[in-house]
């Protein structure tokens, strides 16, 4: 078991980091050319327009006040208001976040089914043409986009099948799974490859090992020395993998988001960015970094329970 | 009948002719070459080498443990079954519950990640149709039969809180769970201090007594041999190239390789307190030279040993029972006095 | 067979995914280089009595909606994204790997400040920051390089100063250090040189990675701009005829995977070159 001293001495070494990602994302907004007034007025607003317009949010403050006063705030769950929308960004990343955390689960849920038992059977045939076929397929998965895959998809199996809708989340937890498989399928190629990649090494690896021989040798069965052994030493660096790349898969979710038209936190995003729409653009980083930081901290826990040589 | 087994019990272990071979460059080539031995029930048979010379691949190849692309050729039989026919069930059956292995390095050996507990449990599991708690008692006893204080809290732990000698007397307790009658030792004292490998070493000695075990130690320590090994087989570039009884074979060798490995022990320094290693290296397999493996690195070397392939038997005019040499010239050395 | 001489045989070897991998990309870069040669027509002329037409003795790869032949920028594309897959890269590759190589030389507290910052940065979805920086910035391909320099030398970084801690402990480093060498000199000339290995293979892999991001982006519309001929512009472009006319997007897509596909493999090819171990 990991000991909750192993948690607790990771949420202590998050703390800090998270602390100065707020301030790299409160100067990033602050820095940068073509505020709020710009967006809201264009080219044509007065001087006065715009001192009244970054008056209203707080924008004629000094820089230290101002971050102050966005760490209370963030304390507070409040993350600002909407530009574009006039809505508050809580709001909106309530809504929409857990469309794209649905997504993201499902994608990588995928992702597991497609390479573990592949994986498996790739290094059981080691160097054959079976290995050698699926290391080839899974070369090219690795090197599809994610858009690229999904507009296949729309094309070749939505658009031409009629089983699954084209596009949007529809209503309802089943109608949402439905129309979030073609996505996911999109999203869990390229980290099917990368799971089959470094899985498939790995239990490569621990074959060669001397405690799988051993246990061949105590005549424990296939079955038994496939999961019990193999899969279960390789799955460890699975996991530590699986958290290097959230960030990849959130990353991911956001572009197939955007080709499946579903209003996910991706969507979001790309709609604030072509609106300037900064309050928005820096409560939906926060948001993701904390989410990518509870991720961080799942797979410390699970590694730790996978691995005991972890909690000395 | 009754006088034969009077005299010597049958043997339970027989391996005739038993060949390993890899693919290489143009064909396949042989790693180990015609062993043939015999292994008596409570025996320990000494298997000694340098590293190479195929001593671990014929313990490997004994239980089918070698990777696919290595071919074994002959036939091993144990009570009377030749387990290189074996179909994959029987096999199974075999492995653990009537043969096991022990490895160098426990520390390797034994999965990392799983308590010692739950790996004994998992071999009962496989072998036996103990309930739960059954398991649980033997593998408390297991612990206390190979000496491991405390058994019940150490069932929890993971190999990395063990010491050397710990970890390696789990091993022994996991591998002999099932109650096999063979064990396949790998140099077990190997990675050991000197003391925890002798007391490792009365520890195989005392549970060969207790529980009748037959043994093959694997190692390249001449000394160990002595201290635990009834017989023993000198192997050569993937030859038994001398066998006999342990104290035989060690004051009286027949063959030029084994007086050569006596010679460079270190407590056998000449005079001038220099080691006297064997000149030259051992060939590769793949490019073996017709004539004795042994021919070009031997003093003793004439003119038919690098053209005559020496054939392991009794040598004429050696006294002694079961001593057995391939050396063309091994007559020579009976009239030398055997001395090295 | 001793050990030694297998690693040793290992190194050097020339095996079939370098040769593939190498072929695929040295025949983008020869295409990217020289455009003009390898397209049948300008890819920009429209032809009005030729839209959307699927593909023929023609116009192999078909038309656009404009009457452009899909081959002719599809290959004047290739020239865009090599230049996205370096430039999108190297930067970051020179600028990290300096600062990794300080990093693991000096240690201290320079090496832990900079060790927090990449803590900051790694915390951050790597698509999500670079997008909220393009988005500051503004959509276009010169941003989108800023944004990967100023987010992707953290890998690098990484990577370097884990090889300089390993070079550091190794005896011909202190063999340098006795004999006088100033400290930057054994650094750069010793032992970045011999840590410099996993660096170039990484880049590779990035590199396959920077065109699939690179035309990620330009999908998206924050990379490369139209009218200029991207391979993510250009299926972006065909989005909306995916029904009637495939081709369009199809090709460009075949274009990003060949590419991503024989740098990956250059990769992996030269992982088993240079007979190091395969790092994850």
């Amino acid at each position: 078991m990991p000991s909750g001293n192993l948690v607790l001495r990771r949420v202590v070494q998050l703390v800090p980091t998270l602390f100065f990602a707020l301030l790299l994302l409160f100067v990033m907004v602050r820095l940068l050319p073509g505020g709020p007034a710009t967006a809201a007025l264009g080219d044509r607003g007065t001087d006065a327009d715009i001192a009244r317009i970054e008056a209203s949010y707080g924008l004629n403050r000094s820089i230290a006040e101002q971050f102050l006063s966005y760490l209370w705030q963030i304390a507070h769950g409040d993350l600002g208001v909407s530009y574009s929308l006039k809505v508050p960004v809580t709001e909106l990343v309530l809504q929409r976040l857990p469309v794209t955390l649905t997504l993201t689960a499902c994608g990588s849920v995928l992702a597991l089914a497609i390479a573990v038992p592949l994986a498996a059977l790739a290094a059981s045939r080691r160097d054959r043409t079976t290995d050698l076929i699926l290391r080839g397929l899974f070369q090219l998965g690795l090197s599809s986009p994610v858009f690229y895959i999904g507009i296949l998809l729309l094309t070749l199996v939505a658009a031409k099948t009629g089983l699954f809708p084209v596009g949007g989340y529809g209503s309802g937890f089943l109608d949402n799974l439905h129309h979030l498989v073609l996505p996911s399928f999109a999203l869990a190629l390229n980290f099917a490859a990368v799971l089959f990649r470094n899985l498939r090494s790995a239990m490569i690896e621990a074959m060669d090992a001397d405690y799988v021989t051993f246990a061949i040798a105590r005549g424990l069965s296939p079955r038994v020395v496939l999961f019990g052994h193999v899969l279960r030493n390789a799955l460890i660096s699975t996991v530590t993998l699986f958290g290097l790349n959230v960030g990849w898969l959130i990353g991911g979710a956001v572009i197939t988001e955007s080709v499946f038209a579903i209003p996910g936190v991706g969507r979001l995003m790309i709609d604030s960015i072509f609106a300037r729409d900064y309050p928005v653009i820096q409560g939906l980083l926060l948001v993701l970094v904390l989410t990518v930081s509870v991720v961080f901290l799942l797979t410390d826990i699970v590694e730790g329970l996978l691995d005991p040589r972890l909690n000395r | 009948m009754e006088r034969e087994r009077h005299e010597t019990p049958p043997a339970v272990l027989s391996l005739r002719d038993l060949t390993v071979s890899l693919p290489g460059g143009a064909g396949r080539f042989d790693i180990v070459r015609g062993v043939s031995l015999d292994l008596r029930r409570g025996e320990i048979l000494g298997l000694v080498g340098e590293s190479g010379s195929g001593k671990s691949l014929t313990l490997k190849a004994i239980m089918r443990l070698l990777p696919g692309a290595m071919q074994t050729r002959g036939s091993v039989i144990w009570k009377g079954q030749d387990v290189l026919a074996a179909d994959a069930g029987t096999l199974r059956r075999l492995r653990g519950a009537e043969m096991s292995m022990i490895f160098q390095e426990p520390m390797t050996a034994l999965n990392p990640v799983l308590s010692i507990g739950r790996q004994i449990d998992e071999s009962l599991k496989a072998h036996t149709a103990l309930d739960r708690r059954a398991r649980h008692r033997r593998a408390v006893e297991l612990l206390d039969l190979v000496g491991i204080p405390s058994a019940e809290r150490r069932l929890r732990d993971y190999p990395f809180r063990f010491s050397g000698g710990m970890r390696q007397r789990a091993m022994i307790a996991i591998a002999l769970a099932c109650d096999p009658q063979l064990v396949l030792a790998d140099e077990p004292t190997t990675a050991l201090d000197v003391t925890i490998q002798d007391q490792i070493l009365q520890l195989l000695l005392r549970l060969r007594d207790e529980l009748g075990l037959s043994v093959i130690f694997v190692t390249h320590d001449l000394g160990v041999v002595s201290e635990i090994c009834d017989r023993t087989a000198i192997m050569y570039a993937g030859e038994i190239v001398e066998t006999g009884a342990t104290r035989t074979v060690l004051s009286a060798p027949l063959h030029p390789y084994t007086q050569g490995l006596l010679r460079s022990m270190p407590g056998a320094a000449s005079a001038d307190g220099r080691l006297n290693a064997i000149p030259g290296q051992p060939p590769q397999p793949a490019a073996r030279a017709p004539g004795c493996a042994f021919a070009p690195r031997c003093a003793m070397a004439g003119p038919a040993c690098s053209v005559t392939d020496p054939v392991l038997g009794p040598v004429l005019g050696s006294v002694r029972a079961g001593h057995a040499s391939a050396c063309l010239r091994a007559t020579d050395l009976i009239a030398e006095g055997g001395q090295p | 067979m001793s050990a030694v001489a297998a690693i040793a045989r290992r190194r050097g070897r020339i095996s079939l995914p370098l040769l593939i991998g190498a072929g695929i990309v040295l025949i983008w870069i020869v295409v990217g280089l020289f455009p003009g040669l390898f397209a049948p027509y300008d890819p920009d002329a429209f032809d009005y009595d030729a839209l959307l037409q699927a593909p023929g003795l023609a116009h192999p790869f078909g038309t656009d909606s404009f009457g452009r032949d899909i081959l002719s920028r599809v290959i004047w594309a290739a020239r865009l994204d090599i230049q996205i897959a370096v430039f999108s890269t190297i930067f970051a590759l020179g600028f990290g790997t300096v600062l990794g190589a300080l990093c693991g030389f000096y240690g201290g507290w320079f090496d832990a400040i900079v060790s927090r910052v990449i803590d900051v940065v790694v915390i951050f979805p790597f698509l999500v920051l670079i997008i909220a920086i393009i988005a500051f910035l503004g959509p276009g391909l010169f941003n989108m390089y800023v944004a990967l320099a100023a987010i992707n030398w953290v890998s690098y970084c990484k990577l370097m100063r884990g090889e300089i801690r390993l070079q550091k402990q190794l005896d011909y480093a202190a063999a340098a250090q006795v004999l006088g060498y100033r400290d930057l000199r054994i650094l750069f000339r010793h032992l970045v040189p011999n840590a410099m290995t996993p660096i170039v293979v990484f880049w590779m892999t990035d590199m396959a990675l920077a065109v699939l991001l690179g035309s990620s982006l330009g999908y998206l519309g924050l990379g490369a701009q139209p009218p200029e001929a991207e391979w993510g512009v250009l299926i972006a472009d065909g989005k909306n005829y995916i029904e009637t006319a495939w081709w369009m997007s199809v090709w460009p897509g075949v274009a990003i995977i060949t590419l991503g596909f024989g740098l990956s493999l250059l990769g992996d090819g030269l992982v088993v070159y240079f007979g190091k171990k395969e790092r994850s």
